[in-house]
C-alpha cells in the first residue's frame, strides 16, 4: 500500500493548484478537491488557505487511505 | 427484491425487532411507531419493492447493514450542524434526515463544505419532505430513540463499523454540464438569486434564463472534476427577477447549463447500479420528470426525497451506498 507524504512533501502543493483535472474515482475525493478549490477562490487574498487546503487533503488521505488508494496516487501525480 | 414498504403493522413488528433502521413515510404513521434504534423522516413518495409509489398508508423501512457495531443518535440545530464531523465514529459513516426548508437545510446546503472533517467520513441521507399535493405541508424528521417528532433539527444516525469493512458512497446524476458554453456565477451563496456574472459580465439570472428559454427541468451544474452537481430551478420569479432553487448556489463555485437529456428516464436508469444497494435516495424532481410512479429504478429502493446528501446537499441525483470489505473496495478503486 502507498504511503501518504507528510504535509511537507512538495507533492500536496502540486496536487492544490494542479488537481483540477485529475479523474478521481472517489465521490468523496472529488468533493474534497471541490472544498480545497473554493477555499483558494474565496480567499485570493490570505496565503494561509492554502496551507488549509493542503491539510484538508492531507487529512483526508491519511484517514481514507486503504479506499482511496488510486485517488491518492492520482493527486501525487498531479 | 428485499421488501422494504410496510403497511402500519407490519411497520411496527419490524421495528420492534431491535435492529437499526432508516425510516421514511408520513407523519400520521411515524408518529405511530415504537421506540428504538431509527431515524425516520416524512414523505409519502417512495421507490419501493415494486417500483415507484406515493401512498399515505405505506412506510419505507431499509435495515441498516447488520456489520454495524455501534451507533448513536443525535440531534443538530441549525448552529450545530458544524459540530457533525466531531460526533463522528473514528471508523464509519453517518446518516442524516433534514426537514425540508428548515434553518438546518439552508445551513447545511451553504455551509457543509467548510464543516472540518466532514470528509472524514462518508454521511449520507435525505431531505424530508411532503406531498406535494397539500399547500399546508411540512417536513419533519423523527428520532426514534426518544420517539420525538422534530421539525427544525436535523437527526443524525452515527455508526461505527468495523475495520476491516468501509462504506462506499455514490450518487447516479444523467446530467452533463455544458462546459464549453456559458459560465455564471454568483457573487453570494442563495436560494434565490438576482444578480450573477454571466461569462464575467454582471446580469440578472431570471432575465438570463428567460432570454435563452431555459427548460426549467435542467438543472444548472458545478463541477467536481470529471462530473457534476446539479442546483435545480422551482420557479423563474419575473416579477421579482429573481430565480426560486431547491438548493443553494454557492459564491465561489463556477456553474454550467445542463445540456438537455435525450431521453430522461432511460439516460437515468441506463446509470442506475444492477445491484440492490444497501439504501438509496432519489429526487422527487427526477420521480416526477422520469415518470417513475410504477416503474422500478433497476433495483434501487428507498423515499424519493426533497434532497439527498452524499457528503453535501444534492439535488435531482440517487444517491446510493454499500458496505463492502475494504480489500474489495481497494480492488474496485
Amino acid at each position: 500500500m502507498i504511503e501518504v507524504p507528510p504535509k511537507s512533501d512538495l507533492r500536496w502543493q502540486q496536487f492544490i493548484k494542479n488537481g483540477e483535472n485529475c479523474t478521481f474515482s472517489s465521490l468523496a475525493t472529488k468533493m474534497m478537491y471541490k472544498r480545497c478549490q473554493m477555499l483558494l477562490k474565496l480567499n485570493p487574498d490570505k496565503p494561509e488557505k492554502f496551507n488549509e487546503a493542503v491539510a484538508i487533503a492531507h487529512e483526508y488521505f491519511t484517514i481514507n487511505k486503504a479506499i482511496a488508494e488510486s485517488d491518492l496516487k492520482i493527486a501525487l501525480a498531479a | 427484491m428485499k421488501k422494504t414498504l410496510f403497511n402500519l403493522d407490519e411497520a411496527k413488528t419490524v421495528i420492534s425487532s431491535g435492529k437499526k433502521f432508516m425510516v421514511a413515510g408520513p407523519e400520521e404513521l411515524l408518529s405511530q411507531l415504537p421506540k428504538g434504534d431509527w431515524i425516520g423522516g416524512t414523505i409519502p413518495y417512495f421507490m419501493g419493492q415494486d417500483g415507484g409509489v406515493k401512498s399515505k398508508d405505506l412506510i419505507q423501512i431499509t435495515e441498516l447493514d447488520p456489520k454495524i457495531k455501534n451507533f448513536a443518535i443525535k440531534e443538530y440545530s441549525a448552529e450545530e450542524l458544524k459540530n457533525i464531523p466531531k460526533d463522528y465514529f473514528e471508523r464509519g459513516m453517518s446518516f442524516i434526515i433534514i426537514p425540508a426548508f428548515s434553518d438546518p437545510h439552508l445551513a447545511y446546503a451553504k455551509d457543509a463544505v467548510t464543516f472540518d472533517g466532514i470528509f472524514k467520513n462518508p454521511i449520507l441521507g435525505w431531505v424530508s419532505g411532503f406531498d406535494l399535493d397539500d399547500p399546508q405541508g411540512k417536513a419533519a424528521v423523527f428520532n426514534g430513540k426518544s420517539g420525538k417528532l422534530i421539525f427544525d433539527k436535523a437527526v443524525v444516525l452515527h455508526c461505527e463499523l468495523d475495520s476491516s469493512f468501509a462504506a462506499n458512497v455514490d450518487i447516479i446524476n444523467p446530467f452533463v454540464s455544458d462546459r464549453e458554453g456559458i459560465t455564471i456565477e454568483f457573487p453570494e451563496s442563495t436560494w434565490s438569486p438576482s444578480k450573477c456574472l454571466i461569462n464575467g459580465e454582471e446580469a440578472n439570472f431570471a432575465e438570463f434564463l428567460q432570454k435563452i428559454n431555459h427548460n426549467e427541468q435542467l438543472p444548472i451544474m458545478t463541477d467536481l472534476g470529471d462530473s457534476d452537481i446539479n442546483v435545480c430551478i422551482m420557479k423563474i420569479d419575473s416579477e421579482n427577477k429573481k430565480v426560486d432553487l431547491y438548493n443553494p448556489v454557492i459564491a465561489g463555485f463556477t456553474y454550467y447549463l445542463a445540456r438537455p437529456l435525450n431521453d430522461y428516464a432511460e439516460d437515468f436508469r441506463s446509470q442506475a447500479p444492477s445491484h440492490e444497494a444497501d439504501w438509496s435516495c432519489n429526487c422527487v424532481l427526477n420521480y416526477l420528470y422520469s415518470g417513475l410512479e410504477g416503474k422500478k429504478l433497476n433495483q434501487l429502493q428507498g423515499p424519493v426525497t426533497f434532497g439527498e446528501i452524499a457528503y453535501l446537499l444534492l439535488n435531482q441525483t440517487c444517491v446510493y451506498y454499500d458496505v463492502k470489505e475494504v480489500e474489495a473496495l481497494q480492488k474496485a478503486s
